[in-house]
């Protein structure tokens, strides 16, 4: 009788301890592969996004009235892009994306953002201290941009027990700095069904 | 012999529930200790050392964690908590059939805890004043938007609030969204506050109406404004016009800390078979508060603060809402450790009397709960013109005599903009 109970404990323990033991397990991805683990707004959104809006944002006619107008190529600044969804977004990811996709194309110029300006300025400034005559960098030359891209992120989430349903819809647009006027509006929508186990053991 | 053995048991029992197997109050409230006088830090290591490795506590160890480091001013690190609680309540809201059994053959504690509803709900609300001292003020706006799921979700699983639990939250979204300039999503959660407020029949902050007054104002919703106009009885008010060249302060008080559980039990012995029967519940034990009112002084103006959340009562009477539930598992249990003792009895007398020892041993109520939160919420909100300001709150005991004084200096006041400020306090004589 007692046996029978001591077999069935050491049973239970080893089932136990086979499946709480498993060790830590990490494998290379490529980061263009689509991986959705928790159903938020991940990496490959926010390359799929800027991605998109970028190819937009460059085959629109304001670029060639631009270049036509000027004889030069636009310079452009990235400025506020505010989250106003439901979740915590990396919004230097995604405004790297941008940044890298629109200065690869070639077709536009940029310049550093507010933040990063300040910390150019002040290696400039100690540049006037302590750099040679010949490799100092004097103040007032920056660039001065011609378009501000600025842009949110908003999102629109319905649940229903456990399965939700998320839409995520993101607004860029490219205002002229000289006059304020909106030269292009882009938008790009996603649509998610995140679906949880109604059971777990 | 056998009679002998049956004794022996008895007192081995007895002993063993007196001494042993400290319940969840118990083993926190050297937590707690330290927590009470003002060492964060060594609460901090309490809890890690207690509750670091336990599974099924996960959930109230970082919901305790992330307050414990919000009182430290650790607003990063409280969120990184706050956010695993968060994380952990969802996966473990599902069912689980090996818990739901485990909890029927031996007690309730062995249940994952997900949190009672106010405190889910409080959750956002404590990340969201995170961000907020951190200066992220789109940060909780994003916990708030998450809260509002989150109530959605709620009200679809049929949990239903018990008295004004979601009149502060959906306030504190509406000051959010305010501050946010978006008019429309502020008067919203207003609305649902002060219907939160008027349904549990606790006293609707006067400011939450004059806000409604004013936004209906503002937004030209004139059949409201009459009906808000008739109900409350106030015909004067800052509009909204006004109300824009000012600043605001919101302060908030979270006042000392949330009753604790303790375990009721009933015991009782078969004297035909000699089976020991025990039945235990969980019930909670109120830490009163010691203060009369809570006062805040700007330039010699003086403001009486208001309880907007009664943490304390909604504790308790999320409690009674489950009252039949547990006792219904408990009896359940009662039961099945009685029969599975009786068959084993009929083999073999000394198993069957181990198996109903270790029945009654086992037997405890889950006194779990978030009791690092406040024992209530009180808040003012002062509209302020542009400038620094001093301010002080003042803690006014029972007879009469300030028992505490803090000073906030160079308080920045911006116009149309809201400053928020949160201040908690522990009394040295709480009790445990």
């Amino acid at each position: 009788m007692m046996n029978r109970y001591v077999t069935a404990i050491i049973i239970l323990t080893s089932i136990l301890f086979f499946t709480n033991g498993c060790t830590t397990k990490v494998s290379r991805i490529d980061t263009k592969e689509v991986t959705d683990l928790s159903g938020q707004w991940n990496d490959t959104d926010s390359r799929f996004v800027s991605e998109e809006m970028i190819s937009d944002v460059l085959n629109r006619p304001w670029l060639s009235q631009f270049k036509s107008s000027q004889n030069r190529a636009p310079v452009l600044i990235v400025g506020g892009i505010r989250n106003l969804s439901h979740e915590h977004i990396n919004l230097n990811t995604f405004v790297g994306d941008m940044e890298r996709e629109l200065i690869n194309s070639g077709k536009v110029e940029f310049v550093a953002s507010s933040t990063e300006r300040s910390d150019i300025r002040d290696e400039r400034k100690d540049m006037d201290l302590h750099a040679s005559e010949e490799t100092r960098k004097a103040m007032g030359r920056e660039t001065g941009a011609d378009f501000m891209l600025k842009g949110q992120i908003n999102t629109i989430f319905d649940v229903k027990s456990d399965d939700q349903i998320k839409y995520y819809q993101v607004d860029l647009t490219l205002i002229s700095l000289a006059d304020n006027k909106k030269v292009w509006v882009g938008q790009k929508k996603i649509k998610k069904l995140v679906e949880k186990k109604k059971l777990r053991f | 012999m056998l009679t002998r053995l049956r004794k022996l048991t008895i007192v081995v029992t007895t002993c063993l529930i007196v001494s042993g197997c400290a319940s969840h109050s118990q083993k926190f409230s050297a937590v707690e200790k330290h927590l009470i006088e003002h060492h964060a830090g060594l609460a901090l290591k309490e809890l890690d050392e207690r509750y670091g490795k336990s599974s099924s506590d996960i959930v109230l160890y970082y919901l305790n964690k992330g307050l414990i480091l919000r009182i430290n001013e650790e607003y990063k690190k409280s969120n990184r908590a706050l956010e695993n609680a968060k994380k952990f309540i969802d996966e473990l809201e599902t069912l689980s059939l090996s818990e739901q059994t485990t909890s029927l053959t031996i007690n309730d504690s062995t249940l994952s805890y997900t949190g009672e509803r106010y405190e889910k709900i409080l959750l956002y609300v404590y990340k969201a004043l995170n961000y907020i001292d951190l200066g992220k003020l789109d940060d909780a706006r994003v916990e708030i938007l998450q809260m509002d799921v989150k109530f959605r979700k709620l009200l679809d699983d049929n949990q239903k609030p018990v008295l004004s639990e979601d009149g502060f939250p959906r306030y504190f979204s509406g000051l959010i969204y305010e501050a946010n300039q978006e008019w429309s999503n502020a008067l919203i959660s207003y609305r649902q506050a002060y219907e939160s407020y008027k349904r549990s029949a606790a006293k609707v902050p006067e400011q939450l109406k004059t806000s409604l007054l004013r936004l209906t104002e503002h937004l030209a919703l004139f059949d409201e404004l009459e009906n808000h106009k008739k109900t409350f009885g106030i015909s004067t008010w800052t509009n909204q016009q006004a109300f824009s060249e000012l600043g605001e302060l919101v302060f908030i008080f979270h006042n000392g800390l949330a009753p604790v559980k303790y375990e009721l039990s009933a015991h009782t012995l078969n004297p035909q078979t000699g089976h020991m029967i025990r039945i235990t519940t969980p019930a909670y034990k109120p830490r009163p508060s010691i203060i009369k009112a809570a006062k805040i002084s700007i330039n010699d103006n003086h403001y009486t603060l208001k309880i907007v959340e009664d943490v304390n009562s909604i504790a308790i009477k999320t409690l009674e809402s489950r009252s039949a539930e547990i006792a219904a598992r408990a009896l359940a249990r009662a039961v099945l450790k009685y029969n599975a003792s009786k068959q084993a009895g009929r083999k073999d007398d000394a198993l069957g009397l181990l198996i109903n020892l270790a029945g009654v041993v086992t037997e405890q109520a889950d006194t779990r709960s978030w009791s690092t939160l406040p024992y209530d919420i009180q808040m003012k909100r002062v509209a302020l013109p542009p400038g620094k300001y001093d301010l002080t709150i003042e803690l006014i005991g029972n007879h009469g005599r300030i028992i505490n004084k803090y000073i906030f200096s160079d308080v920045t006041i911006t116009k149309q903009q809201k400053t928020f400020i949160s201040y908690r306090w522990i009394p040295l004589y709480t009790t445990q």
